[in-house]
């Protein structure tokens, strides 16, 4: 019979009410899952004695598994069924979505990490404006605070305010001094505070040809000390002098020595200005390729006593060998600080090639110049849509005025893994990465984890 | 051969387990000898070595002589590759043993002239060590069968294993008489002596290949070693097992150092050494006596018990369940223990393997794929092992914690090994039928071919399961009254949630259970599904007629103006709940602006072909609505960021109209979804059962139907088909209370993701994919996924159809293609109900799938496109599965009882051509008792099979097994066996005769 003319046979004779089909004989009923039977009518396979024992051999680790990813599994669950995402932004964010606040966090080792909240707003005219105020803590030492206003993206133009309170900043001297060297003559990378007071103006635009012309002026005011500080010996015990040399130059002990640390004692106070071009040719594709080369100058000038005149150079070229989901990377930069008067430099307007967006193994202050170079390789390849890997290696040294005294076997690497976020919609190639985390190393710094991506 | 000689290989073949065939012996005898001096002549160098590199350079020479290597590999296997595609490799094994003999003879002269050689000798014995060893079972993976090697690697590999012994000992009693230099050249006869016999051995080779058909027109694959490794799924997992591998050996060789060490430091200085020493003599001997013995008395056996494929999870369980007892007992009893047990199966049981997974690979694949694997995978396993060392130490692991990255480096090597047996076996099955020669080989080739075949079913451990004479079940009865309504839930609500749950949890949970293959709870005697609350076959049963197929599932078409009730707040595409003039409900969906027909031609199209299918689906009415016919009704409201309800204006509705499709008369673009009737209880969920509902019995990750629903969305290339668009519906039918199943909202078919098109990645990858992801990240990127190399093409339809989204044709891939989530109902899909499916999706025919798209209204090119890919992919479909298993039909006993006559629906359908089938058959009594063997050409799309004598057997039962045989260059899959279709007869006392009373197919 066909399975039509079966099928209909069957429900003919199926309708018959009220009887209990279990107590129909099998040779005249199909099996049926009310009567615990299979609908093919055989006995269920039973597991082989080999599946039996990998099993029972597995048992223990499919226990531990189920144990370590079942919370994240309800956790998932009760995060998604009660809305708690959708919830913060409904209570963060206004209606339209252009008013709200969002949390934010920073880490990098060795400093302390900082958390807070930043408020957007957006009911502005032109597409990109906002204005923003942000404040992070880690403490009563560490605040963090800005207020920014952006103009609409045609302009290009943006205000941004700032103070900032730290008191682990981190000092090793100038030069190109490894840990050796340092302990060498006494010194070990110190510590110290600063509150630090800027307003920045900065109009950045594209425009034919592949060029971005940008412009930047600001005013900065920073007071530093060497007492209560966090993560290491206070400058003034490593770079400080002794109480007498302090009052003998009219400062409160203890003091710092200002041919180590100029401008330490007395603070910062400086205008700002400058401006640079960049060529870009680099295809804004995940994978692009491209060339890009950017110069900078900013001429930074003394206010209310401050003696300090001086002007910041610095070129960066990055080129990109891209394609295939991978692109592999070359960075150089090259940076100097020219003195235009008899004052010193200060020491915190020297040049920092080691942090986040440079030499990523070392932290923020371990190195400082009057000039320095920096070469960075790095090689991004897809491993998910979500996500890129890279590995990385940064080179760079500090040197002395205009490069003198470049020391070719000082030269301090660092390498590391990181991986980059993206949030691809349809195509994965022409995604913009988001965030990022990096692990670096550096041979006499250890490891480092950055919650940050490269900026290039 | 003499009695002797014969009564000795009995033996020999007794204790070891193994099975060598007349003419084999030979053969045999040449590799054993050949592996035998081979590691002797390894073994004597390895003693040397040690001298020459501590005395040359020290600890530190040696860890940069293995980075070294590692480097010198990249340059090794390319070259090795480039030879080997311009001469031939089994001659190429022989030169380079003969080179392998130069470089011996240098190094001692060097030696004697005092050059310093301990370094590049390292070097130089790290490479050549894993190299001829590659090469050496290169050559015999090439010269012999699948099923040979399964019979003869674990005897010639003994030879290995007595030679190593004998090499370790003879070097350690003669560095004793001899300078290292002059080992060297005892080494180097050695090999000139395996040189020699490679020769005798490839001459051999080809004689036997005589006797068993090799593909003799191979063109050689240019590629290098490296692009055959990464470009076969297959040879990357066993580069994957084999770096996995040796990372576990050389983390667990570091653990027992560490334990060794610290258990020193607590004795004396001076009795340390002489402690260290005392352990690894100790150490040693246990492994080489535990090796000889697993490789003489084991290794065989196992093969025979498990197969390839089974022996394969030996190590790795070994692993995590060893090193899972050394973390929580750290003790170095227990470590000692595990490490010889490890060792001593890696040697042998997992040596042995490692060659006999070559057996089914390319010719390309042996020589250049497997000298990449066998040198660099292991070199890089060793690599990761130190960074793991070196980071590990710094951040003050104990032994605990490596112990534990043992345990996870173990189930990732499960992970690795479940999907490398898939391949294996898959691969092992493509037996090629031998070539018939003239006369009387034809006779003993068909012999040997039937015994062939038999040789599994008389090894087959149990009986196949036995049908009953019973009617078959249409109804699966699953409409009882449940009095209650069930327990709801939110399943449709939650994504992320259940692409966690589903791709990590459960999924971990399903290979870490070995559930393996099951078959389908919902399935009766005939191999279909059989009617129920979640499915009830249609067009493949019955063809349905183009009027009833446009109609799609019934219901009153909505008729304007509509009242908005209610803002859409789940889901991506925009649009009301409305209710129209005659008071129905329905929900409004819109397309975007700019993307006329994304969403909506998926939802008309989709809802159609599955409910054509047999699925629950609510329908679809593509309307061209005019703004005007909408009202709002006050207390409508809608649900601002999913959780806060606001009213509903007429400004937000003006707002999201501006933003959606309009036709050229400036009316809207929707399609109308009927509101399913009854309480809604939430989506179902792809795994385990409703609680409270007594109907649903059957755990939904065993329904075939749901599981085969994955080559249905497959064919539409339909995104999300996950529990957030499925809803059950607790209702009212013939005065019964029960719950029914739909699947709902296809806006994501085609290509689309609602509201853009598709990302290529969408079409071809899971949301979470660890194992590529790893994959990737390991091989730095050098592991590509197949959607990678589509780029061009993925823009090229984007640019053409840009209102859709990405839908090849022609270059679409089933076996490849992936929604954007692991369902556990798909993940548990296997080829018999995937072979179902394909049933469902090539009963469209060309007419049907037209008349379905045009009900989509699309514009023209649009809609010849979507049109021209359903065509297209249901032909990709229906060759890709429909060839892979026996397509047999519709079987019926002839009157005389003496054959079957079935439908071969892959030849009705056109996906196979009957000048290119051969039919084996085999019946046997139900008890694994062969009756009958014989192959039978196709004539057409139906066949009739004798099933030899119509008299009854003792058992009563018969099973008459199918496979189909394709022959030649036609179609997808080329020359291959397909899996079996297993009809079942029940000799029926009353009529004398023997009736159908079942059918079933390979899993």
């Amino acid at each position: 019979m066909t399975p039509l003319v079966t099928m209909l046979a069957l429900l003919l004779a199926e309708a018959e009410p009220g009887v209990d089909p279990c107590t129909v004989p099998d040779s005249e009923r199909p099996p049926d899952p009310r009567c615990g039977e299979t609908l093919d009518g055989r006995v269920p396979a039973e597991a082989s004695t080999g599946r039996k024992v990998g099993q029972a051999a597995l048992a223990v680790p499919r226990v531990a598994t189920q144990a370590v990813l079942w919370p994240v599994v309800k956790t998932a669950d009760a995060v998604e069924n009660h809305h708690v995402l959708d919830w913060a932004q409904a209570l963060l964010t206004t209606d339209d979505g252009l008013v709200g606040v969002r949390p934010e966090l920073q880490y990098s080792t060795s400093f302390v990490a900082s958390g807070g909240l930043r408020f957007f707003y957006r009911r502005l005219p032109g597409p990109g404006s906002e204005i923003m105020l942000g404040a992070r803590t880690g403490g009563p030492s560490i605040v963090h605070g800005e207020v920014g206003l952006r103009g609409p993206e045609r302009y290009g133009l943006s205000l941004l305010a700032t103070y900032d309170r730290r008191n682990d900043r981190l000092f090793a001297g100038v030069g190109p001094r490894t840990e050796a060297d340092l302990v060498a003559v006494g010194e070990t990378p110190s510590r110290y505070g600063s509150d630090n007071l800027g307003a920045v103006l900065h109009w950045s635009r594209r425009i034919p040809f592949h060029f971005v012309p940008q412009a930047h002026a600001d005013v900065q005011r920073r007071d530093y000390r060497a007492t209560d500080v966090n993560g290491g010996p206070s400058v003034a015990e490593t770079f400080g002098l002794p109480a007498d040399q302090c009052a003998a130059r009219g400062l409160a002990a203890p003091c710092v020595d200002e041919a180590a640390m100029p401008g330490f004692n007395h603070g910062l106070r400086l205008v700002r200005a400058g401006g640079g071009l960049m060529l870009d040719l680099r295809s804004p594709a995940r994978d692009g390729r491209g060339f890009s080369l950017a110069t900078d100058a900013n001429f930074a000038r003394g206010v209310a006593g401050d003696p300090s005149r001086h002007v910041t150079l610095a070129a960066e070229s990055v080129g990109a060998l891209g394609g295939d989901d991978r692109v592999f990377l070359l960075r150089a930069r090259a940076v100097m600080v020219e003195r235009l008067s008899d004052a010193p430099i200060p020491f915190d307007e020297l040049f920092v090639p080691s942090g986040l967006q440079d030499m990523r193994g070392f932290p923020t202050g371990r190195l400082r110049g009057e000039s320095g170079l920096l070469g960075t390789a790095e090689y991004r390849w897809y491993i998910a849509a979500s996500f890129d890997a890279t590995l990385f290696a940064d080179v760079g040294t500090v040197a002395g005025p205009r490069f003198s005294n470049i020391d070719w076997s000082r030269w301090f690497p660092s390498f590391g893994l990181g991986f980059r976020y993206y949030r691809p919609m349809g195509a994965y190639w022409d995604a913009r990465a988001r965030d990022g985390i990096q692990i670096a190393y550096a041979p006499e710094g250890g490891l480092r984890l950055l919650f940050s991506m490269a900026a290039f | 051969m003499p009695p002797s000689l014969r009564k000795l290989g009995r033996s020999v073949e007794r204790l070891i387990g193994s099975d060598v065939r007349e003419g084999e012996w030979h053969l045999v005898g040449l590799f054993f000898a050949n592996l035998f001096l081979l590691l002797t002549a390894y073994y004597i160098l390895k003693v040397i070595r040690e001298p020459l590199i501590l005395l040359g350079g020290g600890a530190v020479s040696r860890s940069y002589a293995r980075g070294v290597q590692a480097g010198l590999l990249f340059v090794v296997i390319p070259a090795y590759s480039l030879l080997a595609n311009r001469f031939e490799p089994a001659r190429l094994v022989k030169w380079i043993f003969g080179v392998f003999v130069f470089c011996l003879t240098l190094f001692f002269a060097l030696g004697r002239l005092g050059v310093g050689i301990g370094f590049a000798f390292f070097v130089w014995l790290g490479i050549f060590s894993t190299l001829s060893i590659a090469q050496f079972w290169s050559l015999a993976t090439d010269i012999m069968t699948e099923s040979e090697g399964k019979r003869l690697f674990p005897i010639i590999a003994a030879g290995g294993t007595v030679g190593g012994i004998l090499g370790a000992q003879l070097a350690a009693r003669a560095i004793e008489r001899l300078h290292p230099h002059h080992l060297m050249l005892v080494a180097a006869a050695l090999l000139a002596g395996c040189m020699l016999l490679t020769h005798v051995s490839h001459g051999a080779g080809l004689g036997h290949r005589e006797r068993v058909p090799h593909d003799r027109n191979h063109e050689w694959d240019e590629r290098g070693g490296f692009a055959l490794l990464v470009g076969d799924r297959y040879l990357l997992l066993i580069g994957l097992s084999v770096l996995v591998l040796n990372f576990v050996n050389t983390t667990g060789d570091f653990i027992l150092a560490e334990m060794v060490n610290s258990k020193a430091r607590t004795l004396a200085v001076a009795s340390r050494k002489h402690f260290i020493g005392a352990f690894y003599g100790d150490f040693q001997t246990w492994v080489s006596v535990l090796t000889a013995v697993v490789q003489i008395v084991v290794v065989a056996r196992v093969f025979r018990k498990v197969g390839i494929g089974g022996a394969l999870f030996f190590l790795p369980l070994l692993a995590v369940s060893g090193y899972g007892t050394s973390a929580a007992l750290p003790a170095l009893a227990v470590v000692s223990a595990v490490k010889v047990v490890e060792n001593s199966t890696d040697y042998s049981l997992q040596n042995t393997i490692q060659q006999a997974l070559f057996l089914p690979t390319s010719r390309d694949a042996k020589y250049k794929a497997k000298s990449a694997i066998d040198t660099l995978s292991v070199r890089l396993g060793d690599l990761i092992s130190t960074a793991l060392v070196f980071v590990g130490v710094h951040l003050h692991f104990k032994i605990f914690g490596f112990a534990l990255v043992n345990v996870g480096a173990g189930l990732i090597w499960i992970w690795i090994v479940v999907h490398l047996r898939r391949r294996q076996v898959t691969l092992a099955m493509a037996i090629p039928a031998p070539r018939l020669g003239r006369g009387w080989h034809r006779y003993a080739a068909a012999v040997a071919f039937v015994a062939a075949l038999a040789r599994p079913v008389a090894a087959r451990p149990d009986p196949p399961r036995w049908f009953a004479d019973r009617p078959v079940a249409w109804q699966e009865h699953d409409d009882a009254d449940v009095p209650a309504p069930p327990e709801s839930n939110h399943l449709q609500e939650l994504m992320f949630a259940l692409i966690v749950r589903d791709s990590l949890a459960n999924e971990a949970d399903r290979l870490l259970s070995l559930e393996g293959r099951t078959a389908a709870a919902d399935v009766n005697a005939l191999d279909e599904v059989p009617c129920s609350t979640w499915f009830c076959a249609r067009n493949h049963l019955r063809p349905m007629t183009i009027p009833e197929i446009v109609a799609g599932p019934a219901a009153a078409p909505p008729r304007p103006p509509f009242k908005i009730t209610k803002g859409k707040h789940l889901g991506a595409a925009a649009g009301f709940q409305v209710q129209d003039a005659d008071g129905h409900k329905f929900m409004l969906k819109f397309d975007v602006a700019g993307h006329l027909g994304m969403a909506n031609a998926g939802e008309m199209i989709g809802y159609r072909i599955f409910h054509a299918a047999g699925y629950n689906v609510p329908g679809a009415f593509a309307m061209a609505v005019n703004p005007a016919d909408f009202t709002l009704d006050p207390a409508a409201k809608f649900e601002l960021y999913n959780v806060e309800r606001r009213p509903l204006t007429d400004a937000l509705v003006k707002s999201t109209l501006a933003k959606v499709a309009h036709g050229a008369d400036g009316r809207v673009r929707a399609v109308a979804v009927p509101w399913i009737p009854g309480t809604i209880l939430g989506g179902f969920d792809m795994i385990g059962v409703r609680r409270g509902d007594p109907n649903d019995r059957i755990p939904h990750q065993n329904r075939r139907s749901l599981r085969a629903s994955w080559v249905l969305f497959a064919w539409l290339s339909v995104l999300d088909p996950s529990s957030i668009n499925t809803i059950d519906s607790y209702r009212v039918e013939e005065g019964r209370h029960l719950v029914r199943h739909y699947f709902f909202d296809f806006g994501c078919s085609f290509g689309s993701a609602t509201n853009y098109a598709q990302g290529i990645q969408q079409d071809g990858e899971y949301s979470i994919e660890v194992g590529r992801t790893l994959a990737s990240l390991f091989t730095l990127g050098a592991y590509r996924r197949p959607f990678q190399d589509r780029r061009d093409e993925w823009v090229r339809l984007t640019a053409e159809h840009p209102a859709l989204g990405y839908f090849p044709a022609e270059t679409f891939n089933p076996d490849t293609f992936r929604t954007n989530q692991r369902i556990p109902s798909h993940m548990r899909m296997t080829e018999r109900d995937a072979y179902w499916g394909a049933k469902l999706v090539t009963s469209f025919s060309d007419e049907q799938i037209g008349a379905i798209v045009a009900t989509a209204g699309l514009p023209e090119a649009d809609a010849r496109y979507i049109d021209h890919g359903l065509r297209a992919r249901r032909d990709i479909i229906g060759r890709r599965y429909l060839r892979a298993v026996a397509a047999v039909e519709n079987p019926s006993v002839s009157p005389d009882g003496t054959r079957i006559c079935l439908q071969d629906l892959a030849i009705a359908r056109g996906y196979a051509q009957a000048a290119e089938v051969r039919y084996q058959v085999q019946v046997t009594d139900g008890r694994g008792k062969g009756l009958a063997a014989y192959e039978q050409q196709a004539v057409g799309p139906a066949a009739c099979v004798s099933i030899g004598s119509p008299a009854s057997t003792d058992t009563g039962y018969r099973v008459v097994e199918i496979r189909s045989h394709l022959i030649g260059p036609a179609g997808h899959e080329g020359n291959h066996v397909s899996k079996a279709a297993r009809v079942h007869l029940r000799w029926r006392a009353a009529e004398g005769r023997f009736v159908l009373v079942g059918l079933e197919r390979d899993e």
